[in-house]
């Protein structure tokens, strides 16, 4: 705070009611005593108006105005029951923002049990796989097969659901079956009534008049 | 004081308030009782005419009573209305184009204690001869010729004896415009009250 801003603080004060360090100041500028001491006087003279007094019939006057006044108007519109329970947009927010993290924390922790799981059941199926691989120097049989599978011969291979399958039997001749025709393939495109390969027009409103 | 009118004082503002909220005239009226002097004070001060300020004050508490819905209860009903109040009587001086003639109170005879007045009758100049009606007429016409921004803030300070941030928060500015805004009306009502001042 400035000098200035200082004095102003307590011009219309009585230089009595001044801190002294502040008065020391004032009392040696004769300039700024006198500026000083006409703000006091002049504070003092105009609260000289505290002692006008009211009429005393005005209080009952009001009451008695303001009153019909009040009574001839339509009530205040009420606010709905309901209008308690709102919060205010502050409160708003912040419940948002609270809702936004539970929400959040929620997911994570739905995503740090999974993980988890994941990597038990991984962890699992590893000691599993372990177990199951063949031990070097060992047979490569499972013993809880019953039934040992032969290797797939290249003429077994229509039998597999490969991407060659319909070309394989194209390509390889069964002489002991009858040969059927398949039907002539039809065109789809050409014999669709698909209306979008012809020009495309669209209704078009006229305007209003 | 009857045993009614003891019960009306007693009863806490809040509810008060709630029940004037809920449509109940009676304790507004209450409510009306308790606050009107100093709102009366402000703009009587502020008009120097007491059937514009009774007016304004019916005005400002009528408004009150309407706004009473929109009333959050941050602050105490009567810092709110006398908000209020002071709006109402800036916008008043700002809008009256001329000066309206004086309509003044009665002075109360306590003020021939006041050391104010002891002392500026006791010294040797005109101001001597002063009585105290053209004293209050004196000092009415001088307060009149200050703006509706410096007037407000003399009144709040120097007659309701209000502290400079109190001022500042009623009237939307700073405490520091407060005080300078006093500085500078107190220059202009010097001229005009300087016979009445110490030539010492």
């Amino acid at each position: 705070m400035t000098e200035d801003q200082t004095l102003m603080k307590y011009y219309g004060r009585p230089l009595a009611d001044v801190p002294v360090e502040i008065r020391e100041k004032i009392e040696a500028d004769p300039d700024l005593l006198s500026s000083f001491e006409t703000q006091c006087q002049i504070s003092r003279l105009v609260a000289l108006k505290r002692y006008e007094t009211p009429d005393p019939a005005l209080e009952d006057r009001l009451c008695h105005r303001v009153g019909i006044r009040i009574r001839n108007q339509p009530s205040p519109v009420k606010e709905p029951f309901w209008a308690h329970w709102v919060l205010p947009e502050w409160a708003r927010m912040v419940a948002v923002v609270v809702i936004m993290l539970g929400l959040s924390v929620l997911v994570h922790r739905e995503m740090l049990i999974n993980d988890a799981m994941e990597e038990e059941l991984g962890g699992l199926q590893t000691s599993e796989t372990s177990v199951d691989l063949p031990m070097a120097g060992t047979p490569d049989v499972d013993p809880m097969r019953s039934v040992q599978f032969s290797e797939l011969r290249h003429e077994d291979a229509f039998t597999t659901r490969l991407p060659g399958f319909s070309l394989s039997l194209d390509t390889f001749d069964f002489p002991n079956l009858p040969r059927v025709e398949s039907p002539e393939p039809t065109d789809v495109m050409a014999t669709s009534t698909n209306q979008w390969s012809a020009p495309l027009t669209l209704p078009v409103r006229n305007p209003a008049p | 004081m009857s045993d009614l009118e003891k019960s009306e004082e007693e009863v806490p503002e809040k509810i008060l308030v709630q029940q004037a909220r809920e449509g109940d005239v009676k304790a507004f009226e209450v409510l009306m009782r308790r606050y009107h002097g100093r709102i009366y004070a402000l703009l009587y001060n502020m008009t120097s005419n007491k059937e514009d300020a009774e007016d304004l004050l019916q005005e400002v508490f009528l408004k009150a009573y309407e706004a009473l819905p929109k009333f959050k209860g941050q602050s105490s009903f009567y810092t709110w209305v006398y908000r209020i109040g002071v709006n109402r009587a800036i916008n008043y001086v700002k809008k009256r184009k001329r000066r309206a003639a004086l309509s003044l109170d009665n002075v109360d005879l306590g003020i021939e204690r006041d050391p104010a007045l002891v002392d500026l009758a006791s010294g040797d100049s005109p101001r001597r001869q002063a009585n105290l009606k053209e004293l209050q007429e004196k000092l009415n016409k001088a307060l009149q010729i200050l703006s509706e921004k410096h007037r407000i803030v003399v009144v709040m300070h120097d007659i309701e004896g209000m502290p400079h941030n109190e001022i500042a928060e009623y009237v939307g500015c700073s405490p520091g415009t407060v005080r300078s805004r006093l500085f500078y009306a107190r220059q202009q009502l010097q001229a005009e009250l300087a016979d009445l001042l110490k030539n010492d």
